[in-house]
């Protein structure tokens, strides 16, 4: 026990003083967050509100309303553009004129925001004012929260970023171990009164603690620079994460057994982790893939494991269902474990 | 009372016979030296003897334990220097002592190992930063760290500089005085003749010749040595008809005569050199040495 304390402070000062390392595991998905977030994601501020307005002479004074207020950003558009920019995420709040009411239609993540903006409406205007425009009094000023466009970009990309970070870690994790049979240290610790399994569970076992530090890490990013927020459904979380690492970790060390050089075990994890990186459905969804890819997008174990990711996350609905996410990765976890147990070299 | 009991060690990768039939003892307090060229069967023999490899056949005690089937209490008596030290590149060289301390029940202090291995001021130093001569010097106190009975040295000095390679035999003759048990491989054979108890000479698998420096030389060499450079001379022949040599050893560009009189030897020669032109100003004379033994007994040198 003590040597295995050891063994785990030594392997955490070796991999934390790595600023490589730093960076690939904690910099660079943050990185991500924040590029493709602009990119695709609601970049503003969240005191800033995106409205649209629909086309409809009944509306607009709600221009000339909103037009002076600082942090709103007006569009105009039919009701089908409008909406269909909501769905979107290009908008947050859209106002439409329907049957003798001002309606505000918001997804609920920005419900708030239609709250606030339908309170100045009432507010600011003066009942003859309203009289003005006919047939309209404070009271027909009302929020309608949709259903339908839920989510950002941002929200569907940030859990399959912390997928991806977590396939890296597994997979890239193990090419410490190749060094160091590449080195003959493996084989040289045999020479020593230690179990050489002692370093190979504490290398493990820090690997865990890096996992569950990038996910906070990410879903902190995330939160800080997007206001992502999160289904807050801590034990179906931690278990996802520790179960789709142990999937990937096994993995790697599965693909690494059959490498002699930290070079070859390097491109043979490139080999694997670029097409599943890619055609996981992290970055895009699959729909937006041809048809040709999307059958492979069926066979990698990422894909499944971002698909429940982004449920136990932010509660994007699955893909594919919980329970055949649970039981695909666990198919590779437990196909992978064994015969990397069954090719595991110590030299 | 021996440490460690060999007896017909034979040990072969594949169609390869590496070690063929060694037997030896190492007593307790003993600086024994395991000599020969590389791919003699050196390194095959040590990690055989520690239990790194596994035997073919033989026999193999080490305080009376096999090793093969007592692994850890075996492993925990000894000091074994790696042939590498790369095990956490970014840890400190302190750092690295204390985990390699952390595996044995009783440990030197590595502060201590530091200065007596001169690596004081590299103490917090990351690993990977060290030279190839400061990696060594970490390798042997990762063997000491232990405080082992017995410490299996493999190559300690190879790749160190001259000044490094003395200290390091200052370190060995500490261990010696400390009462460990030392057992170490060289190329080196004028470092066997100044630290070891006694040598093993091994040279493709076998042990050719086992003994006291001073007797193996004695038991072969009755003559001193004479190395002449040759200098343009082609045929040396002549040099076996000289009274009192017995034997010729002609290299790239020296020739050693081993004589039996080194006056009558040298005599002729200086009057041989008038009438062959030959300078006589850097002849060298000296005692016979291990080198002299290896080279008598496989006729080879032993980095060739």
């Amino acid at each position: 026990m003590k040597v295995f304390w050891f063994f785990l402070v030594a392997h955490s000062k070796n991999t934390f003083r790595d600023r490589m390392t730093l960076f690939w595991f904690f910099g660079f998905p943050v990185l991500f967050v924040f590029l493709f977030g602009l990119i695709f994601g609601n970049a503003g501020s969240s005191w800033d509100v995106r409205l649209g307005v629909v086309e409809d002479t009944r509306l607009s004074f709600v221009l000339s309303v909103f037009g002076n207020v600082k942090g709103v950003e007006l569009s105009r558009g039919s009701q089908e553009e409008e909406l269909e920019a909501l769905r979107k995420g290009q908008r947050d709040v859209v106002v439409a004129f329907e049957e003798g009411s001002i309606v505000f239609l918001a997804p609920p993540q920005h419900a708030e925001k239609a709250q606030f903006l339908s309170g100045v409406l009432r507010g600011v205007l003066l009942e003859e004012e309203l009289k003005r425009h006919g047939l309209l009094s404070p009271a027909d000023v009302t929020v309608r929260t949709l259903a339908f466009p839920r989510f950002r970009q941002i929200e569907y990309f940030l859990p399959g970023v912390l997928a991806m970070a977590l396939m890296q870690l597994g997979l890239f994790g193990s090419l410490d171990f190749v060094e160091l049979r590449e080195k003959k240290v493996t084989r040289y610790l045999a020479a020593l009164p230690v179990q050489r399994s002692v370093l190979l569970l504490s290398e493990v076992t820090m690997r865990v603690g890096i996992a569950l530090l990038q996910t906070v890490v990410i879903l902190a990013s995330g939160w800080a620079f997007f206001q992502v927020r999160y289904v807050g459904a801590l034990l179906p979380l931690l278990s996802w994460v520790l179960f789709g690492s142990a999937t990937f970790v096994s993995l790697g060390y599965l693909l690494t057994s059959f490498a002699r050089t930290v070079e070859s075990a390097s491109g043979l994890v490139q080999m694997v982790q670029f097409p599943m990186m890619f055609l996981s459905g992290i970055f895009f969804p699959p729909e937006m893939m041809p048809q040709s890819l999307r059958f492979v997008v069926r066979l990698f174990p990422l894909s499944y494991f971002g698909d429940a990711l982004r449920y136990v996350t932010v509660g994007v609905p699955t893909q594919f269902g919980l329970r055949v996410d649970f039981l695909v990765l666990f198919a590779w976890l437990l196909g992978s474990f064994l015969l990397a147990v069954r090719f595991f070299r110590w030299e | 009372m021996a440490v460690l009991l060999v007896e017909d060690l034979h040990k072969s990768y594949g169609p390869v016979q590496a070690v063929r039939g060694v037997s030896f003892t190492v007593a307790a307090g003993e600086v024994f030296g395991l000599l020969g060229p590389n791919g003699a069967g050196k390194t095959t023999t040590v990690e055989t003897v520690i239990g790194l490899l596994r035997r073919d056949r033989g026999k193999v005690l080490l305080f009376g334990l096999d090793p093969e089937k007592d692994p850890l209490s075996v492993k925990s008596r000894i000091g074994v220097q790696l042939q590498t030290v790369h095990l956490f590149p970014r840890l400190t060289v302190l750092e690295t002592l204390r985990l390699f301390g952390s595996f044995y029940p009783k440990s030197r202090s590595p502060e201590e190992l530091l200065a007596l291995l001169g690596l004081t001021d590299k103490a917090r130093s990351p690993v990977e930063k060290l030279s190839g001569g400061q990696l060594k010097r970490l390798s042997v106190a990762l063997a000491l760290v232990g405080d082992g009975e017995a410490l299996f040295l493999d190559e300690p000095t190879s790749g160190l500089d001259p000044q490094s390679r003395r200290g390091l035999w200052e370190v060995i003759e500490r261990l010696r005085e400390e009462g460990k048990t030392v057992f170490l491989t060289t190329h080196y054979l004028d470092e066997a003749e100044r630290l070891c108890d006694r040598v093993a000479i091994m040279d493709e698998g076998r042990i050719i010749a086992l003994g006291r420096p001073k007797d193996l030389i004695a038991e072969h060499f009755r003559e001193k040595a004479l190395e002449i450079p040759l200098a343009g001379l082609d045929d040396v022949t002549f040099f076996e008809d000289l009274p009192g040599v017995t034997r010729i050893q002609r290299d790239e560009d020296v020739v050693t005569l081993y004589t039996q009189d080194l006056a009558q030897t040298f005599l002729a020669l200086s009057r041989l050199s008038e009438a062959r032109g030959i300078s006589l100003r850097n002849v060298v004379v000296r005692e016979a040495t291990l080198e002299d033994v290896f080279l008598r007994l496989t006729g080879r040198r032993i980095r060739d």
